[in-house]
Protein backbone atom coordinates (compact mmCIF):
# COMPACT_ATOMS: atom_id res chain seq x y z
CA UNK A 1 0.00 0.00 0.00
CA UNK A 2 1.06 3.37 -1.03
CA UNK A 3 2.06 5.62 1.84
CA UNK A 4 1.35 9.50 2.44
CA UNK A 5 4.91 10.02 1.31
CA UNK A 6 4.51 7.94 -1.73
CA UNK A 7 1.53 9.39 -2.89
CA UNK A 8 2.95 13.11 -2.35
CA UNK A 9 6.08 12.09 -4.64
CA UNK A 10 3.22 10.82 -7.30
CA UNK A 11 1.61 13.81 -7.28
CA UNK A 12 4.80 16.44 -7.49
CA UNK A 13 6.06 14.18 -10.55
CA UNK A 14 2.94 14.18 -12.34
CA UNK A 15 2.09 10.59 -11.94
CA UNK A 16 -1.61 9.71 -13.43
CA UNK A 17 -3.54 6.62 -13.14
CA UNK A 18 -3.77 5.21 -16.34
CA UNK A 19 -5.04 1.43 -15.99
CA UNK A 20 -6.55 -0.34 -12.59
CA UNK A 21 -7.71 -3.79 -12.63
CA UNK A 22 -8.02 -6.28 -9.66
CA UNK A 23 -4.61 -7.54 -9.69
CA UNK A 24 -2.43 -3.99 -9.70
CA UNK A 25 -2.75 0.17 -10.90
CA UNK A 26 -0.29 1.73 -13.33
CA UNK A 27 0.45 5.02 -12.94
CA UNK A 28 2.30 7.35 -15.92
CA UNK A 29 4.09 10.29 -16.08
CA UNK A 30 4.69 12.03 -19.21
CA UNK A 31 7.20 14.74 -18.04
CA UNK A 32 9.10 12.08 -16.12
CA UNK A 33 8.94 9.55 -18.54
CA UNK A 34 8.24 6.82 -15.94
CA UNK A 35 5.70 4.04 -15.50
CA UNK A 36 4.41 3.08 -12.02
CA UNK A 37 2.93 -0.39 -11.47
CA UNK A 38 1.84 -1.12 -8.51
CA UNK A 39 0.49 -4.47 -6.98
CA UNK A 40 -2.84 -5.05 -4.99
CA UNK A 41 -2.75 -8.33 -3.93
CA UNK A 42 -0.15 -10.73 -1.99
CA UNK A 43 -0.12 -13.36 -4.60
CA UNK A 44 -0.90 -12.89 -8.21
CA UNK A 45 -1.70 -15.73 -11.00
CA UNK A 46 0.04 -15.86 -13.55
CA UNK A 47 -2.41 -14.60 -15.83
CA UNK A 48 -3.24 -11.55 -13.95
CA UNK A 49 0.24 -10.75 -13.80
CA UNK A 50 1.01 -11.53 -17.54
CA UNK A 51 -1.82 -9.24 -18.51
CA UNK A 52 -0.85 -6.31 -16.31
CA UNK A 53 2.25 -5.94 -17.71
CA UNK A 54 1.34 -6.64 -20.73
CA UNK A 55 -1.59 -3.43 -20.16
CA UNK A 56 2.16 -1.53 -19.31
CA UNK A 57 3.49 -2.73 -22.62
CA UNK A 58 0.45 -1.41 -24.54
CA UNK A 59 0.52 2.33 -22.26
CA UNK A 60 3.86 2.51 -23.71
CA UNK A 61 3.18 2.91 -27.03
CA UNK A 62 1.39 6.27 -26.08
CA UNK A 63 3.61 7.38 -23.33
CA UNK A 64 7.49 7.05 -23.29
CA UNK A 65 9.21 5.37 -20.86
CA UNK A 66 12.76 5.38 -19.56
CA UNK A 67 12.45 4.18 -16.00
CA UNK A 68 10.22 1.57 -14.60
CA UNK A 69 8.84 1.43 -11.21
CA UNK A 70 7.89 -1.89 -10.07
CA UNK A 71 5.79 -1.47 -6.63
CA UNK A 72 5.38 -5.17 -5.22
CA UNK A 73 5.69 -4.28 -1.58
CA UNK A 74 1.87 -6.10 -1.31
CA UNK A 75 3.40 -9.51 -2.57
CA UNK A 76 4.56 -12.20 -0.01
CA UNK A 77 4.56 -15.03 -2.55
CA UNK A 78 5.50 -15.53 -6.36
CA UNK A 79 5.39 -17.68 -8.93
CA UNK A 80 8.84 -18.47 -10.31
CA UNK A 81 7.29 -19.31 -14.15
CA UNK A 82 5.86 -15.32 -13.82
CA UNK A 83 9.48 -14.84 -12.49
CA UNK A 84 10.93 -15.96 -15.14
CA UNK A 85 8.60 -14.85 -18.27
CA UNK A 86 8.76 -11.40 -16.73
CA UNK A 87 12.88 -11.50 -16.94
CA UNK A 88 13.29 -13.51 -19.95
CA UNK A 89 10.46 -12.45 -22.17
CA UNK A 90 8.89 -9.12 -21.48
CA UNK A 91 11.86 -7.11 -19.73
CA UNK A 92 14.16 -7.96 -23.18
CA UNK A 93 11.05 -7.40 -25.09
CA UNK A 94 10.98 -3.95 -23.58
CA UNK A 95 14.25 -3.26 -24.21
CA UNK A 96 14.38 -3.90 -27.91
CA UNK A 97 11.00 -2.21 -28.71
CA UNK A 98 11.11 0.84 -26.26
CA UNK A 99 14.17 1.06 -24.98
CA UNK A 100 13.34 0.24 -21.45
CA UNK A 101 16.37 -1.34 -19.42
CA UNK A 102 16.07 0.93 -15.88
CA UNK A 103 14.13 -0.65 -13.60
CA UNK A 104 13.52 -0.28 -9.63
CA UNK A 105 11.77 -2.26 -7.48
CA UNK A 106 9.94 -1.78 -4.10
CA UNK A 107 10.01 -4.93 -2.29
CA UNK A 108 8.45 -6.20 1.33
CA UNK A 109 10.94 -5.55 4.04
CA UNK A 110 10.81 -9.23 5.03
CA UNK A 111 14.04 -10.45 5.32
CA UNK A 112 12.43 -14.48 3.99
CA UNK A 113 11.00 -13.19 0.84
CA UNK A 114 13.89 -10.95 0.09
CA UNK A 115 15.90 -13.73 -0.10
CA UNK A 116 13.33 -15.91 -1.94
CA UNK A 117 13.65 -13.17 -4.51
CA UNK A 118 17.52 -13.84 -4.05
CA UNK A 119 17.02 -17.13 -4.54
CA UNK A 120 14.46 -16.84 -7.60
CA UNK A 121 16.80 -14.02 -9.36
CA UNK A 122 19.81 -16.52 -9.28
CA UNK A 123 17.18 -19.65 -10.34
CA UNK A 124 17.10 -17.39 -13.85
CA UNK A 125 20.58 -15.99 -13.83
CA UNK A 126 21.63 -19.86 -14.04
CA UNK A 127 19.04 -21.28 -16.38
CA UNK A 128 19.11 -18.25 -18.72
CA UNK A 129 22.98 -17.23 -18.27
CA UNK A 130 23.29 -15.10 -21.69
CA UNK A 131 19.70 -13.23 -21.15
CA UNK A 132 19.76 -9.74 -21.26
CA UNK A 133 18.02 -8.72 -18.65
CA UNK A 134 21.14 -9.60 -16.44
CA UNK A 135 23.04 -6.26 -17.83
CA UNK A 136 19.76 -4.05 -17.39
CA UNK A 137 20.47 -1.10 -14.61
CA UNK A 138 17.80 -2.18 -11.53
CA UNK A 139 17.95 -1.60 -8.22
CA UNK A 140 15.59 -2.22 -4.89
CA UNK A 141 14.32 0.78 -3.31
CA UNK A 142 12.63 1.67 0.00
CA UNK A 143 10.27 4.51 -1.09
CA UNK A 144 8.30 5.75 -4.64
CA UNK A 145 10.58 8.64 -4.36
CA UNK A 146 13.77 7.10 -3.37
CA UNK A 147 12.75 5.02 -6.74
CA UNK A 148 12.21 8.18 -8.92
CA UNK A 149 14.76 10.09 -7.83
CA UNK A 150 17.54 7.49 -8.34
CA UNK B 1 5.89 -17.86 4.54
CA UNK B 2 6.09 -20.43 7.83
CA UNK B 3 4.81 -23.48 7.52
CA UNK B 4 2.06 -22.58 9.72
CA UNK B 5 0.86 -20.16 6.79
CA UNK B 6 1.08 -23.26 4.59
CA UNK B 7 -0.87 -24.89 7.23
CA UNK B 8 -3.76 -22.61 7.33
CA UNK B 9 -4.12 -22.64 3.00
CA UNK B 10 -4.29 -25.94 3.59
CA UNK B 11 -7.27 -25.52 5.73
CA UNK B 12 -8.79 -22.87 4.58
CA UNK B 13 -8.66 -25.15 1.25
CA UNK B 14 -10.55 -28.00 3.12
CA UNK B 15 -12.82 -25.81 4.34
CA UNK B 16 -13.80 -24.44 0.89
CA UNK B 17 -13.96 -27.93 -0.57
CA UNK B 18 -16.64 -28.84 2.40
CA UNK B 19 -18.67 -25.82 2.12
CA UNK B 20 -18.44 -26.77 -2.26
CA UNK B 21 -19.48 -30.21 -2.02
CA UNK B 22 -22.27 -29.08 0.72
CA UNK B 23 -23.55 -26.33 -1.19
CA UNK B 24 -23.73 -28.33 -4.72
CA UNK B 25 -25.76 -31.56 -2.28
CA UNK B 26 -28.24 -28.80 -0.85
CA UNK B 27 -28.44 -27.84 -4.10
CA UNK B 28 -29.46 -31.28 -5.72
CA UNK B 29 -31.75 -31.93 -3.06
CA UNK B 30 -33.53 -28.93 -2.69
CA UNK B 31 -34.31 -28.65 -6.50
CA UNK B 32 -35.51 -25.20 -6.20
CA UNK B 33 -35.86 -22.87 -9.15
CA UNK B 34 -33.97 -21.80 -11.80
CA UNK B 35 -32.59 -18.79 -10.37
CA UNK B 36 -31.44 -20.85 -6.82
CA UNK B 37 -29.97 -22.77 -8.85
CA UNK B 38 -28.03 -20.76 -10.95
CA UNK B 39 -27.12 -18.85 -7.92
CA UNK B 40 -25.74 -22.32 -6.88
CA UNK B 41 -23.80 -22.93 -9.19
CA UNK B 42 -22.28 -19.63 -9.60
CA UNK B 43 -21.65 -19.97 -6.15
CA UNK B 44 -20.53 -22.98 -6.89
CA UNK B 45 -17.80 -21.89 -8.99
CA UNK B 46 -16.68 -18.96 -7.70
CA UNK B 47 -15.53 -21.31 -4.77
CA UNK B 48 -13.90 -24.07 -7.14
CA UNK B 49 -12.09 -20.74 -8.68
CA UNK B 50 -10.95 -19.81 -5.06
CA UNK B 51 -9.91 -23.44 -4.31
CA UNK B 52 -7.79 -23.34 -7.64
CA UNK B 53 -6.11 -19.89 -6.60
CA UNK B 54 -5.43 -20.98 -3.09
CA UNK B 55 -3.95 -24.04 -4.85
CA UNK B 56 -1.58 -22.58 -7.32
CA UNK B 57 -0.94 -20.18 -4.39
CA UNK B 58 -0.22 -23.10 -2.30
CA UNK B 59 1.93 -24.92 -4.69
CA UNK B 60 3.88 -21.75 -5.87
CA UNK B 61 4.69 -21.11 -2.05
CA UNK B 62 6.05 -24.63 -1.39
CA UNK B 63 8.17 -24.31 -4.94
CA UNK B 64 9.66 -20.62 -3.84
CA UNK B 65 10.35 -22.08 0.04
CA UNK B 66 12.10 -25.17 -1.74
CA UNK B 67 14.01 -22.91 -4.08
CA UNK B 68 14.90 -20.16 -1.03
CA UNK B 69 16.27 -23.35 1.03
CA UNK B 70 18.47 -24.87 -1.53
CA UNK B 71 19.48 -21.54 -2.39
CA UNK B 72 20.49 -20.81 1.58
CA UNK B 73 22.08 -24.06 1.40
CA UNK B 74 24.59 -23.75 -1.65
CA UNK B 75 25.40 -20.22 -0.31
CA UNK B 76 26.20 -22.09 3.00
CA UNK B 77 28.20 -24.80 1.07
CA UNK B 78 29.96 -21.95 -1.02
CA UNK B 79 30.73 -20.50 2.06
CA UNK B 80 32.65 -24.08 3.43
CA UNK B 81 34.10 -23.47 0.27
CA UNK B 82 36.27 -20.44 0.34
CA UNK B 83 37.44 -22.16 3.63
CA UNK B 84 38.87 -24.64 1.91
CA UNK B 85 41.50 -22.36 -0.13
CA UNK B 86 44.25 -23.22 0.95
CA UNK B 87 45.87 -22.63 4.55
CA UNK B 88 48.85 -20.64 4.94
CA UNK B 89 50.35 -19.76 8.37
CA UNK B 90 53.20 -17.65 7.56
CA UNK B 91 54.90 -17.39 11.20
CA UNK B 92 56.70 -14.33 11.74
CA UNK B 93 59.66 -16.13 13.58
CA UNK B 94 60.89 -19.43 14.48
CA UNK B 95 59.69 -18.89 17.70
CA UNK B 96 55.79 -18.05 17.01
CA UNK B 97 56.47 -21.10 14.57
CA UNK B 98 57.33 -23.80 17.38
CA UNK B 99 54.82 -22.15 19.47
CA UNK B 100 52.09 -23.36 16.27
CA UNK B 101 53.75 -26.05 16.26
CA UNK B 102 53.37 -26.76 20.13
CA UNK B 103 49.40 -25.33 20.54
CA UNK B 104 48.78 -27.60 17.70
CA UNK B 105 50.67 -30.95 18.30
CA UNK B 106 51.27 -31.03 21.57
CA UNK B 107 48.28 -30.62 24.17
CA UNK B 108 45.77 -32.92 23.13
CA UNK B 109 45.66 -34.53 27.09
CA UNK B 110 45.35 -31.22 28.20
CA UNK B 111 42.60 -29.95 25.76
CA UNK B 112 40.60 -33.35 26.04
CA UNK B 113 40.89 -32.98 30.39
CA UNK B 114 39.52 -29.12 29.92
CA UNK B 115 35.66 -31.11 29.18
CA UNK B 116 36.33 -34.24 30.53
CA UNK B 117 39.36 -33.99 33.18
CA UNK B 118 39.32 -37.96 33.91
CA UNK B 119 40.30 -38.63 30.91
CA UNK B 120 44.28 -39.43 28.88
CA UNK B 121 45.51 -39.98 25.86
CA UNK B 122 48.29 -42.61 25.53
CA UNK B 123 50.83 -42.27 22.52
CA UNK B 124 53.78 -44.07 21.97
CA UNK B 125 55.78 -43.41 18.70
CA UNK B 126 59.78 -44.23 17.58
CA UNK B 127 60.12 -40.40 16.48
CA UNK B 128 59.26 -37.39 17.28
CA UNK B 129 57.88 -36.34 13.67
CA UNK B 130 54.84 -38.71 14.00
CA UNK B 131 52.19 -39.40 16.28
CA UNK B 132 48.67 -37.67 16.84
CA UNK B 133 46.73 -34.96 18.22
CA UNK B 134 43.38 -34.62 19.79
CA UNK B 135 41.17 -31.41 18.17
CA UNK B 136 38.52 -30.61 20.72
CA UNK B 137 35.54 -28.24 20.58
CA UNK B 138 32.31 -28.19 22.64
CA UNK B 139 29.22 -26.37 21.08
CA UNK B 140 25.38 -26.25 22.16
CA UNK B 141 25.51 -29.36 24.37
CA UNK B 142 27.78 -30.94 21.82
CA UNK B 143 31.33 -32.29 22.29
CA UNK B 144 33.47 -32.82 18.36
CA UNK B 145 36.87 -34.54 19.15
CA UNK B 146 38.53 -34.64 15.66
CA UNK B 147 42.06 -37.08 15.90
CA UNK B 148 44.45 -36.90 13.46
CA UNK B 149 47.36 -39.49 13.65
CA UNK B 150 50.63 -39.93 11.59
CA UNK B 151 51.81 -43.14 11.45
CA UNK B 152 55.44 -42.65 9.50
CA UNK B 153 57.71 -39.66 10.32
CA UNK B 154 57.65 -36.64 8.65
CA UNK B 155 58.55 -33.22 9.52
CA UNK B 156 55.98 -31.89 7.57
CA UNK B 157 53.44 -33.44 9.35
CA UNK B 158 54.17 -30.66 12.36
CA UNK B 159 53.42 -28.03 9.51
CA UNK B 160 50.45 -30.05 8.59
CA UNK B 161 49.07 -29.80 12.49
CA UNK B 162 49.30 -26.37 12.47
CA UNK B 163 47.24 -26.04 9.27
CA UNK B 164 44.56 -28.12 10.12
CA UNK B 165 43.91 -26.95 13.87
CA UNK B 166 44.01 -23.16 11.90
CA UNK B 167 41.40 -24.79 9.23
CA UNK B 168 39.14 -26.54 12.58
CA UNK B 169 39.74 -23.06 14.02
CA UNK B 170 38.01 -21.51 10.66
CA UNK B 171 35.40 -24.14 9.99
CA UNK B 172 34.36 -24.19 13.70
CA UNK B 173 33.69 -20.48 13.20
CA UNK B 174 32.30 -20.14 10.31
CA UNK B 175 29.94 -22.91 10.02
CA UNK B 176 27.20 -23.16 12.06
CA UNK B 177 25.56 -26.57 11.53
CA UNK B 178 28.27 -29.46 11.66
CA UNK B 179 27.92 -32.91 11.47
CA UNK B 180 30.76 -35.86 11.95
CA UNK B 181 30.80 -36.56 7.65
CA UNK B 182 31.04 -32.63 7.07
CA UNK B 183 34.18 -32.30 9.23
CA UNK B 184 35.25 -35.69 8.05
CA UNK B 185 35.14 -34.01 4.28
CA UNK B 186 36.41 -30.79 4.99
CA UNK B 187 39.50 -32.18 6.35
CA UNK B 188 39.85 -34.98 3.67
CA UNK B 189 39.65 -32.38 1.09
CA UNK B 190 42.16 -30.00 3.32
CA UNK B 191 44.75 -32.75 3.24
CA UNK B 192 44.05 -34.04 0.39
CA UNK B 193 44.74 -30.54 -1.03
CA UNK B 194 47.80 -30.09 0.60
CA UNK B 195 49.70 -33.50 -0.59
CA UNK B 196 48.78 -31.99 -3.59
CA UNK B 197 46.49 -34.93 -5.05
CA UNK B 198 46.19 -38.76 -5.24
CA UNK B 199 49.59 -39.64 -6.27
CA UNK B 200 50.82 -39.22 -2.95
CA UNK B 201 52.03 -42.05 -1.02
CA UNK B 202 51.40 -40.17 2.37
CA UNK B 203 47.68 -40.18 2.21
CA UNK B 204 47.93 -43.51 3.75
CA UNK B 205 50.12 -42.60 6.25
CA UNK B 206 47.04 -40.17 7.87
CA UNK B 207 44.52 -41.11 10.16
CA UNK B 208 42.08 -38.78 11.02
CA UNK B 209 38.79 -39.28 13.52
CA UNK B 210 35.57 -37.42 14.18
CA UNK B 211 33.60 -38.25 17.11
CA UNK B 212 30.98 -36.30 18.07
CA UNK B 213 28.75 -36.43 21.08
CA UNK B 214 25.64 -35.29 20.96
CA UNK B 215 23.84 -34.74 24.74
CA UNK B 216 20.76 -34.00 23.49
CA UNK B 217 20.15 -36.34 21.38
CA UNK B 218 22.16 -39.23 23.05
CA UNK B 219 23.98 -40.25 20.38
CA UNK B 220 27.72 -40.85 19.25
CA UNK B 221 28.46 -39.87 16.01
CA UNK B 222 31.92 -41.73 14.78
CA UNK B 223 33.83 -41.47 11.22
CA UNK B 224 37.66 -42.40 10.97
CA UNK B 225 40.16 -44.06 8.49
CA UNK B 226 41.92 -46.74 9.81
CA UNK B 227 40.37 -45.63 13.53
CA UNK B 228 38.24 -47.65 15.94
CA UNK B 229 35.72 -47.08 18.63
CA UNK B 230 34.01 -48.67 21.38
CA UNK B 231 31.49 -46.87 23.81
CA UNK B 232 31.94 -48.81 27.64
CA UNK B 233 29.11 -48.86 29.48
CA UNK B 234 28.00 -50.89 32.21
CA UNK B 235 30.80 -52.69 32.49
CA UNK B 236 29.75 -53.79 28.77
CA UNK B 237 31.71 -52.75 25.58
CA UNK B 238 29.97 -51.56 22.25
CA UNK B 239 32.02 -50.68 19.36
CA UNK B 240 31.02 -47.92 17.35
CA UNK B 241 31.03 -48.25 13.53
CA UNK B 242 32.60 -46.08 11.05
CA UNK B 243 31.91 -46.06 7.42
CA UNK B 244 34.13 -46.45 5.31
CA UNK B 245 36.44 -43.80 4.08
CA UNK B 246 40.24 -43.04 3.05
CA UNK B 247 42.10 -39.87 2.63
CA UNK B 248 41.44 -38.39 -0.98
CA UNK B 249 38.47 -40.75 -2.04
CA UNK B 250 35.08 -39.03 -1.62
CA UNK B 251 31.68 -40.67 -1.86
CA UNK B 252 28.36 -39.98 -0.67
CA UNK B 253 27.95 -41.51 2.79
CA UNK B 254 24.59 -41.45 4.45
CA UNK B 255 24.79 -39.88 7.94
CA UNK B 256 22.95 -43.46 9.35
CA UNK B 257 25.55 -44.70 8.92
CA UNK B 258 27.88 -42.20 11.38
CA UNK B 259 25.37 -42.04 13.78
CA UNK B 260 24.19 -44.00 16.63
CA UNK B 261 21.57 -43.74 19.63
CA UNK B 262 23.19 -44.64 23.01
CA UNK B 263 22.07 -44.25 26.67
CA UNK B 264 24.35 -41.95 27.30
CA UNK B 265 25.10 -41.31 31.14
CA UNK B 266 28.28 -39.84 32.84
CA UNK B 267 30.88 -41.94 33.62
CA UNK B 268 30.65 -43.77 30.47
CA UNK B 269 33.83 -44.41 28.45
CA UNK B 270 34.59 -44.07 24.58
CA UNK B 271 37.73 -45.20 23.70
CA UNK B 272 39.31 -44.38 20.16
CA UNK B 273 42.31 -46.48 18.80
CA UNK B 274 44.84 -46.17 15.66
CA UNK B 275 45.10 -49.32 14.24
CA UNK B 276 48.26 -50.08 14.95
CA UNK B 277 47.44 -50.15 18.27
CA UNK B 278 45.15 -52.98 17.00
CA UNK B 279 47.42 -54.97 15.37
CA UNK B 280 49.75 -54.72 17.85
CA UNK B 281 47.74 -56.81 20.27
CA UNK B 282 46.21 -58.91 17.90
CA UNK B 283 49.85 -59.56 16.76
CA UNK B 284 50.84 -61.03 20.39
CA UNK B 285 51.03 -64.95 20.68
CA UNK B 286 48.93 -65.51 24.03
CA UNK B 287 45.24 -63.81 23.90
CA UNK B 288 45.97 -60.17 24.50
CA UNK B 289 43.02 -58.80 22.35
CA UNK B 290 40.39 -60.43 25.13
CA UNK B 291 42.46 -59.25 28.18
CA UNK B 292 42.77 -55.70 26.77
CA UNK B 293 39.02 -55.80 26.05
CA UNK B 294 38.58 -57.11 29.26
CA UNK B 295 40.92 -54.23 31.14
CA UNK B 296 38.56 -52.08 28.99
CA UNK B 297 35.52 -53.50 31.00
CA UNK B 298 36.66 -53.57 34.49
CA UNK B 299 38.86 -50.66 34.51
CA UNK B 300 35.72 -48.22 33.70
CA UNK B 301 35.57 -47.44 37.38
CA UNK B 302 38.41 -47.00 38.46
CA UNK B 303 40.56 -43.97 39.00
CA UNK B 304 41.69 -42.05 36.18
CA UNK B 305 45.09 -42.02 36.88
CA UNK B 306 45.34 -45.65 37.94
CA UNK B 307 43.27 -46.60 35.02
CA UNK B 308 45.88 -45.15 32.42
CA UNK B 309 48.76 -46.53 34.17
CA UNK B 310 47.45 -50.04 33.68
CA UNK B 311 46.52 -49.56 30.17
CA UNK B 312 50.61 -47.84 29.74
CA UNK B 313 51.57 -51.24 31.50
CA UNK B 314 49.85 -53.58 29.16
CA UNK B 315 50.63 -51.43 25.78
CA UNK B 316 54.30 -51.38 26.89
CA UNK B 317 54.27 -54.96 27.83
CA UNK B 318 52.76 -55.63 24.41
CA UNK B 319 55.29 -53.16 23.00
CA UNK B 320 58.96 -54.80 24.55
CA UNK B 321 57.33 -57.94 22.28
CA UNK B 322 56.75 -56.11 19.46
CA UNK B 323 58.84 -55.69 16.25
CA UNK B 324 60.16 -51.76 15.89
CA UNK B 325 58.00 -51.70 12.28
CA UNK B 326 54.38 -52.11 14.72
CA UNK B 327 55.34 -49.80 17.60
CA UNK B 328 53.63 -46.76 17.25
CA UNK B 329 50.19 -46.55 19.33
CA UNK B 330 47.77 -44.12 20.15
CA UNK B 331 44.73 -44.56 22.66
CA UNK B 332 42.61 -41.93 23.70
CA UNK B 333 40.04 -42.26 26.69
CA UNK B 334 37.40 -39.98 27.05
CA UNK B 335 35.35 -40.45 30.53
CA UNK B 336 32.24 -38.55 29.24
Amino acid sequence: MMTPDDLKALQEYNFVLEYEDNAGKIYVSSSEEMFICEIKEPYMPIEDFKNLLLQKGLLMKDHPCKKFIFDKREISGFHQPSMEWYYVVWKPKMQEKFGLSVHRKLFTKDAWFRKSVEAGRAEIRKKYPDSPCHQMDVKVMNTIREAILN
Amino acid sequence: MTSEDIEVLKLIKRLLEKESNSTSQTSRKEGDGQEKSLQSTNYIEDLKNKIDLLQEQLSSRIEMIKMTLQYVEEEKNQGEYTLNSPLVVSPSSNIEYSNLIEESFFHSEKRLKNFYPHSFVIQNNRDNNMGGFVYIKDENRMLYMISVIYSKPSQEFLLLSVLIKKALDDFFDATHKKDTLMIWGYLNQKIYQWLGGKQSPEKNNIHVSVTAIHWQESSVSFVGNDMSACLVSNGSIEDIPTPDVEIGRTKDIPPSLTKHTYRLEKGMHIYLASSQLIAIIKDQEEDKWTSFRQLIKESSNWQSEHRRQEFEHFLQKCYAKNSSQHSDFFLINLEI
